[in-house]
């Protein structure tokens, strides 16, 4: 052990020596904090504990689970997350229930449509410790919900008024310790005038926590094989500029259509050399049309385990 | 109070069409990069890397070990081998044909930047091993994959008591009894800072030129032997009295100069721009040039993360329909030596270089060679076309694909694609391939002679016309 401690003090003192360079050559990751890990999956209660022994307990730190307005956690989640003292991830969705470009428009939100659901959901997890993560309105500069910027009716302007409203709610419902997390998406579609992420930037005092999400599909029509430090490096340096704040990645995943996902995994590790406000990272653990991005192969759970340990805390 | 259901919600995601950091390079984009970062596409670089992300891309390129060059070396007109040390000519072919050789075209782009940037002429610089050691170090430092920590500290440390740089600037005359300010300026103004802050204020002063100079001052050239040119400090001549550079004061030699001329907060953008110059024609927008100029002095002004930000910045792939770079003349040179399979057999790639306007080991001034637009005056085009031209002509060397064969049942848009193929399937765009095709179409045909003349054209127009000049 001695060595290892000693690579801080001697890289200190090369920094302030001016070597800057060779400072820089200590391994990346002995400064950096520590991330907390977690998983979304579409039972939980069921899959987790597999999980469990697939990946250690560090793989499992968070729970993520998506909630539509008016409606609350799962007692399942909530007591699973209880029982495991993992912390809770709500992503809140202000629609009808289904993705797509459907229910009340962000307005409505502004103006409270969905308030007194919103209040009963914080006055659900509030009490949670650790302090679980309201994620509201996730990925605005997608088209893919009610709540999207592009959609017709609604423009980033409103979504910032909508989140305005839905921190007021928040706290007014006594969800003082209820982390906001605001997550665009890693890359803004389409990449277009008033769809950039800053666009929807609601302002550093109004959010506690930032992130972004974003998955590598694989080499997929005219997608590429990309790796987390390029899926990510950008939203990064942009999120990060807007706020000086914990950055989560909210949720991230790959295939392994055209690239090896072990690789991928050893490469997420490597981000907390690039990103020392890295704070999280949700894996979406989920087998579905767009791609298998479990966490199921042994060469996976291995590459993930070994990011756990590297990693996590 | 309504009962409140509480089925969870299953999260799907979406997979959005390819673009930004996840697009697929299509093979337009491949050669765009292939061009920004070397010298033009081979099929082999299409092949390999169309479909991978640009950050993938730029990884395989930055990571390619140099290795040793590739086909035969340049010979002179005689058949002999190019002698370097010799002539200026061969000095210059000599870089040429490790350029046409090159495994690794990356490296060599990144050697000619920092030769532009460090800008030293064989006319002031003799004997000629002075610049060819200058060149090694750039290349050195150009190496990436073999150089991961390349940084400019270190190298502004090596340019300054460089041999071809002391001569170059007269620094090896200068002593605390005479001094000289040639290098102490331009180590400020060219190399390291500019005139001007962003803001239009001065970045330093005479006062601090003066002082400046008398920190470099004590080096002299040992070139007794011209094989092993070396720069040496004699501290007879060095000014051991404290000078105040830049607000700090200390009886600074020449790395504690570059060290302090280094620390100003004009370093960073100045080089990040000057670089990012190098590849992407429009300038960084504040906040890019405010992150890269960051992480570059967070990492302790390390080159390699710096060329690959930049390389990666979505703006590489800007106006991919419309290339909006012009190519230097040696990289428009080089490309098309490269794409027709060409080697060096005389002295035409040195004349054509010449004409253009960029002769390597010959910058017209210390600033080095302005670029842009001014690669494109008259007397450049022309002697562009003129070099194309030449280089498909049997008197340079046979072209290993063979001169053009007749072939009588062709039509005009098979002529037009088939000269395409034998140029390397360089980027045309749509107005010109009708022209090139009404062409085609309308030049005689009736002979072997006509026929092959017409492709003889068709591919003169494709290397030397105004699409080939733009990357």
């Amino acid at each position: 052990m001695a060595p290892a401690r000693a690579r801080a003090p001697l890289a200190a003192l090369a920094a302030a020596l001016g070597l800057a360079a060779w400072a820089g050559a200590t391994p990346p990751e002995a400064g950096a904090a520590r991330i907390e890990a977690g998983v979304y999956q579409d039972d939980p209660v069921r899959g987790v504990p597999a999980l469990r022994r697939a990946v250690g307990p560090k793989g499992v730190r968070v729970i993520s689970t998506y909630v539509t307005a008016g409606r609350l956690v799962d007692p399942g989640v909530l007591a699973l997350a209880r029982r495991s003292r993992a912390r809770l991830m709500v992503s809140w969705m202000p629609d009808a229930g289904r993705d797509g470009a459907r229910g009340p428009r962000l307005r409505q939100v502004a103006r409270g449509a969905q308030a007194r659901g919103l209040a009963r959901l914080v006055r659900q997890v509030r009490g949670l410790r650790p302090a679980p993560i309201l994620r509201p309105m996730p990925e605005p500069n997608t088209p893919w919900y009610g709540w999207s910027g592009t959609r017709a009716g609604n423009s980033a302007a409103a979504y910032r008024a909508a989140w305005t409203r839905v921190r007021r709610v928040v706290r007014g419902a006594g969800g003082r310790r209820v982390l906001l997390l605001w997550a665009p998406y890693a890359r803004s579609v389409p990449e277009a005038p008033g769809n950039a992420i800053a666009d929807y930037f609601p302002g550093a005092g109004q959010i506690d926590v930032v992130g972004a999400s974003g998955y590598n599909f694989g080499r997929a029509g005219d997608l590429a094989w990309t790796d987390p430090d390029a899926l990510f490096e950008d939203a990064y340096r942009q999120v990060t500029a807007l706020a000086p704040k914990p950055f989560w990645i909210a949720e991230t995943g790959t295939t392994a259509r055209g690239g090896d996902p072990a690789a991928w995994i050893r490469r997420l590790g490597g981000l907390r050399a690039t990103m020392p406000a890295l704070r999280g990272v949700v894996w979406y653990d989920v087998r579905e049309r767009a791609g298998d991005f479990r966490l199921a192969r042994r060469a996976t759970a291995r590459a993930y385990r070994a990011f756990l340990a590297r990693s996590a805390r | 109070m309504s009962p409140v259901a509480v089925r969870g919600r299953r999260r799907r995601v979406r997979r959005p069409a390819g673009g930004g950091v996840q697009a697929a390079l299509s093979e337009a984009m491949v050669d765009r990069l292939m061009w920004r970062t070397g010298f033009g596409p081979g099929e082999s670089d299409r092949r390999r890397l169309r479909g991978l992300s640009l950050h993938a891309a730029v990884d395989r390129l930055m990571r390619a070990p140099q290795g040793p060059p590739q086909g035969p070396a340049a010979v002179r007109r005689d058949g002999g081998p190019v002698r370097p040390h010799e002539s200026d000519v061969d000095l210059v072919l000599d870089w040429c044909d490790r350029m046409i050789r090159t495994r690794n075209p990356l490296v060599e782009r990144l050697t000619l930047f920092w030769h532009r940037h460090f800008a030293t002429s064989r006319d002031e610089v003799s004997p000629p091993q002075l610049m060819a050691q200058q060149n090694e170090l750039f290349r050195r430092y150009a190496d990436l994959a073999a150089f991961p920590t390349s940084n400019m500290r270190t190298l502004a440390y090596e340019v300054g008591e460089g041999p071809a740089v002391l001569r170059f600037l007269t620094g090896e005359d200068s002593t605390a009894r005479r001094l000289n300010e040639n290098y102490a300026r331009e180590l400020m103004e060219l190399f390291c800072l500019g005139v001007t802050d962003a803001a239009g204020r001065p970045n330093y002063s005479e006062a601090d030129v003066r002082e400046a100079a008398r920190a470099a001052t004590g080096w002299r050239i040992d070139d007794a032997n011209p094989d092993a040119p070396r720069a040496w400090f004699d501290p007879t001549r060095f000014d051991a009295a404290a000078k105040t550079v830049l607000g700090r004061t200390g009886a600074f030699g020449h790395r504690e100069l570059v060290d302090v001329v280094l620390a100003h907060p004009s370093h960073a953008p100045f080089l990040v721009t000057k670089l990012w110059g190098e590849f992407i024609p429009d300038p960084p927008d504040p906040a890019t040039l405010r992150d890269l100029a960051r992480r570059y002095v967070r990492e302790g002004l390390r080159l390699r993360p710096l060329v690959r930000r930049i390389l990666t910045h979505p703006a590489m792939l800007a106006s991919i329909r419309e290339p909006n770079m012009i190519k230097p003349p040696v990289v428009y040179a080089i490309g098309m030596m490269r794409a027709l399979g060409l080697g060096i057999t005389d002295e035409t790639l040195f004349y054509g270089l010449r004409d253009m306007g960029q002769p390597p080991y010959f910058p017209p001034t210390v600033a080095g060679w302005e670029g842009g637009a001014a690669w494109l005056n008259t007397n450049a085009a022309v002697a562009r076309f003129a070099l194309a031209n030449r280089l498909l002509s049997a008197s340079y060397a046979p072209l290993p694909g063979g001169e053009p064969e007749d072939v009588p049942a062709e039509t005009p848009a098979q002529a037009v694609q088939r000269a395409h193929r034998a140029v390397g399937r360089p980027w045309l765009a749509s107005g010109t391939r009708s022209s090139l095709t009404y062409y085609a179409a309308h030049a005689p045909t009736r002979s072997a002679y006509e026929r092959t003349s017409r492709q003889r054209v068709l591919r003169a127009l494709m290397l030397g016309g105004p699409d080939a000049q733009v990357m």
